[in-house]
């Protein structure tokens, strides 16, 4: 205790000193939480923003589907299939869906668009692509199978055929079996905007799905929401043990470019941090060495008084670490409320960037436990490093010489 | 000059605080340096890749073309632009593209991709086309008879990508039948080509979704003469669509638009604008945290020489003078460390400008940027970089010179005794 009031009386000593330590310390502290916390929030925004909108948290497929897309590699879908997911505490929604490469025509337009089965009520409970209906209802329920078939069209398809709700669109592809798919429907919707993911979609119920590919019973994949993103890693494996015949991938493995992408620009963050840490720290190193050499006439006394070199030491790691935990107190203060505003706030890009595939096009902060302690383990760290020095010049200094200078 | 001698005898009084000050300083400049000349390297390696892959540094559409890639909306008379493209000394080559939507299907899969239809040889000099063959052998250009029925033996020459190859399970040789819709009527047109070529740009959008087939034939199928775009490519890198501005203005006309690789890709564009902020984000950091750390290094010598200004000042040493010594050894600090800043700097970024930076993969607005990063060095790093750090330096001196002036002779005294 003693210890901890000598190290603040001496760093209360030179204030003007302290102060521009301590300024450029906790303005090091503040701006990398707030680098920290731009970049967590902004990617786990947009990581939330794709996985409800599409991907799911993570797919179910069956083999090498994710990799090598072929029709004919459907898994058997059953209730009981889906329930072995759904049963899990950690699993919000599980949606079935069918995927095909399509020629969609209308009139003598045509352009190639990605055909999507989706199961309405199910989708609806994982994904948003209900919310992104502009136009048109979204289809509730299966229809009957004796009217004309309802489909959805992302927005591109819809302008490169010049067709909208009501009108009639023709798809064309191969079945599962190697026939050849081409039926009509009629569009009951519009989804997505000009650039979304989906604007070259073109959306089918289930069944008609199914009966069009010819492959009645077996879905490509089962996308697979949780409550907690988190957990991703954790429910793969368990559902991967549950069926084991199938292939389970989180949504790291199905945006693979972007998740590296990802990885890149925080690795540069962090090392443009460290460099910047670093930077500070050279200040600081000096402030302490300064403090130590104008107290050499102190150790002095105090080692012949009888201090242990082993305390003299100790008293300066304390100093350092003191001084750079009041920095981050007072970066911590300063920085909260503008996290807390990024956070509830944010602000958009002027123009969004395509990173990975994916559309970046807001930034967030993130108001969590690490954005405030990682940048406070790497402070205390490198205050701890830049105090031995210091420190052990300090512990060796000589009685005699110190003091034959008074 | 006394005060030059002052100041350097000054500075060295304490050699290990000059020293570490000076470390402050040069390890600040230098990493700013990095940082434009990375920065500088990312938007170099990503205009290449942009520019030299596929795209050109222009392109002459149909206007309109752009938007959803209609087949009908082809510019029908090539021949004149083609004149004018070819008569202009600052243009190096430029190449027609047939481009349409289809079907692209094997024995095995089928998938929806684009069918582009371009010039071998005048290909050659636009894009990267040709080295990024993997497997096989680039376009021939020959005009091979179109067979529409399946059954015949000979084929046309197709390219693909590799991840296509691999979904659609073909190799060298194998077949595959292109369907897409003959512009104009839509009348549903099939043919057979064999697998020529395998190619790997690296960009994924282009490596999964793209088909190339001979100009030709690509007309043929769609029953147009002309072309849908126009790849342009100068003699001079043309690194911010200035000489595409330029020279390709006076092909503007109500139905067709002639851009520069800048326009073409508004979020690449808007993203290098964006550059030259970001450099100046971290300079004002970087330089904030470091001139905190030269104030303090600096009010720790005046107090250490406080007696000494005392005294100064108690013998007839004017304000002024005191404030100018200060301001003369801050200039010295800030000159020495520059200098070292500056070697630091170059030595590192032609380290680096060798190897590249590993920052690892990375794809940005599509385009690919795998390989290491080279930082790229202009002058402006090592003249206006260092003249800014400098000032920024000079005014955090102002603060403990002025201090030291101020001092009254009768406090110092008294302080230090």
């Amino acid at each position: 205790m003693l210890l901890v009031k000598l190290a603040f009386r001496n760093i209360l000593r030179q204030r003007r000193r302290t102060l521009l330590t301590l300024l450029s310390m906790s303005g090091g502290y503040a701006l990398s939480c707030l680098s920290l916390s731009l970049t967590e929030g902004s990617y786990k925004n947009i990581i939330a923003l794709f996985t409800t909108d599409h991907t799911g948290h993570l797919q179910v497929h069956l083999d090498d589907y994710l990799q090598r897309p072929k029709v004919y590699k459907g898994l058997a879908d059953s209730v009981e299939t889906r329930q072995q997911i759904t049963s899990l505490p950690r699993v919000r929604a599980v949606a079935p869906r069918v995927f095909a490469p399509v020629l969609a025509y209308a009139g003598n337009q045509h352009t190639p668009a990605q055909l999507i089965g989706v199961d309405p009520v199910l989708e609806r409970q994982a994904t948003r692509l209900a919310d992104k209906v502009q136009q048109g209802q979204y289809f509730d329920s299966e229809p009957s199978p004796d009217n004309r078939q309802p489909a959805m069209l992302g927005l591109r398809i819809a302008q490169s055929l010049n067709i909208t709700v009501g009108d009639d669109v023709i798809l064309i592809s191969q079945g599962a079996d190697g026939s050849v798919a081409n039926d009509i429907y009629r569009v009951d919707a519009l989804v997505g905007t000009h650039d979304s993911w989906d604007s070259r979609n073109v959306y089918l119920p289930m069944k008609a799905a199914q009966e069009f590919l010819a492959m009645s019973g077996r879905v490509h994949e089962y996308a697979v929401m949780l409550h907690d993103i988190d957990q991703v890693s954790r429910v793969a494996a368990t559902i991967e043990q549950r069926l084991t015949t199938l292939t389970v991938d989180t949504w790291m493995q199905v945006e693979p470019t972007f998740y590296s992408s990802m990885e890149t620009d925080k690795r540069g963050n962090r090392v443009s941090l460290l460099i910047i840490l670093f930077i500070v720290f050279i200040g600081v190193l000096n402030t302490v060495l300064m403090s130590v050499m104008e107290r050499t006439n102190e150790f002095g006394v105090l080692r012949a008084i009888g201090s242990r070199p082993t305390k003299i030491f100790q008293l300066i790691v304390v100093e350092t670490l003191m001084l750079a935990l009041i920095s981050i107190f007072i970066g911590a203060i300063v920085v909260a409320p503008l996290i807390a505003w990024f956070t509830l706030q944010g602000f958009p890009l002027p123009d969004p960037i395509d990173i990975g595939g994916i559309k970046f096009s807001h930034m967030l902060g993130d108001f969590s436990a690490y954005v405030f302690v990682a940048p406070m383990i790497i402070i205390l760290t490198f205050a701890l490093l830049v105090s031995i020095p210091p420190g052990i010049r300090a512990a060796r200094i000589s009685p005699t010489r110190a003091m034959s200078n008074l | 000059m006394l005060i030059l001698t002052l100041a350097i005898r000054n500075l060295f009084r304490n050699t290990r605080r000059t020293l570490l000050t000076i470390l402050l300083i040069a390890t600040s400049l230098s990493a700013l340096i990095l940082t434009d000349a990375l920065s500088r390297g990312m938007t170099q390696t990503m205009v290449e890749n942009l520019t030299h892959t596929l795209a050109g540094e222009a392109q002459i559409h149909r206007r309109g073309f752009r938007d959803n890639f209609s087949t009908d909306l082809y510019i029908a008379d090539v021949e004149p632009i083609g004149n004018r493209l070819s008569h202009d000394s600052r243009i190096a080559a430029y190449a027609n593209r047939v481009i349409s939507g289809g079907m692209i299907s094997s024995t095995y899969n089928i998938s929806a991709g684009l069918i582009y239809g371009v010039d071998a040889t005048a290909e050659r000099q636009v894009s990267k086309l040709e080295q990024a063959v993997t497997r096989g052998d680039y376009l021939s250009g020959s005009d091979h008879l179109l067979i529409s029925d399946a059954s015949q033996a000979s084929a046309a020459e197709i390219m693909i990508g590799e991840p296509l190859a691999d979904l659609l399970e073909v190799g060298l040789g194998d077949r595959i039948v292109i369907t897409l819709a003959a512009a104009d009527t839509g009348e549903l047109a099939q043919a057979l080509f064999r697998v020529s070529g395998i190619f790997l740009f690296g960009t994924r959008e282009i490596d999964e979704n793209l088909v190339f087939i001979n100009l030709t034939q690509a007309r043929k199928l769609l029953e147009i003469q002309g072309s849908h775009e126009i790849a342009v490519r100068f003699n001079e890198p043309d690194n911010n669509s200035v000489t595409s501005a330029s020279a390709l203005q006076h092909f503007n006309t109500p139905s067709i638009e002639a851009l520069g690789w800048r326009a073409l890709n508004p979020e690449i564009d808007a993203m290098l604008d964006m550059t030259g902020y970001s450099t100046l984000i971290v300079g004002t950091i970087l330089f904030l945290l470091a001139s905190l750390g030269v104030i303090n290094a600096m009010f720790m010598s005046i107090y250490e020489r406080i007696y000494e200004f005392g005294v100064a000042k108690a013998i007839g040493t004017r304000p002024s003078q005191l404030f100018v010594l200060i301001m003369t050894e801050a200039l010295l600090l800030a000159l020495i460390s520059c200098l070292i800043g500056m070697l630091l700097a170059a030595a590192t970024c032609l380290w680096f400008a060798e190897t590249g930076i590993p920052l690892g993969d990375m794809e940005i607005s599509g385009v690919a940027m795998s390989d290491n990063i080279p930082t790229v060095m202009a002058w402006s790093q090592f003249t206006s970089l260092p003249l800014y750090v400098l000032a920024l330096i000079m005014v955090a001196a102002l603060y403990p010179a002025r201090f030291a002036a101020r001092i009254t002779p009768t406090d110092a005294l008294h302080r230090s005794l």
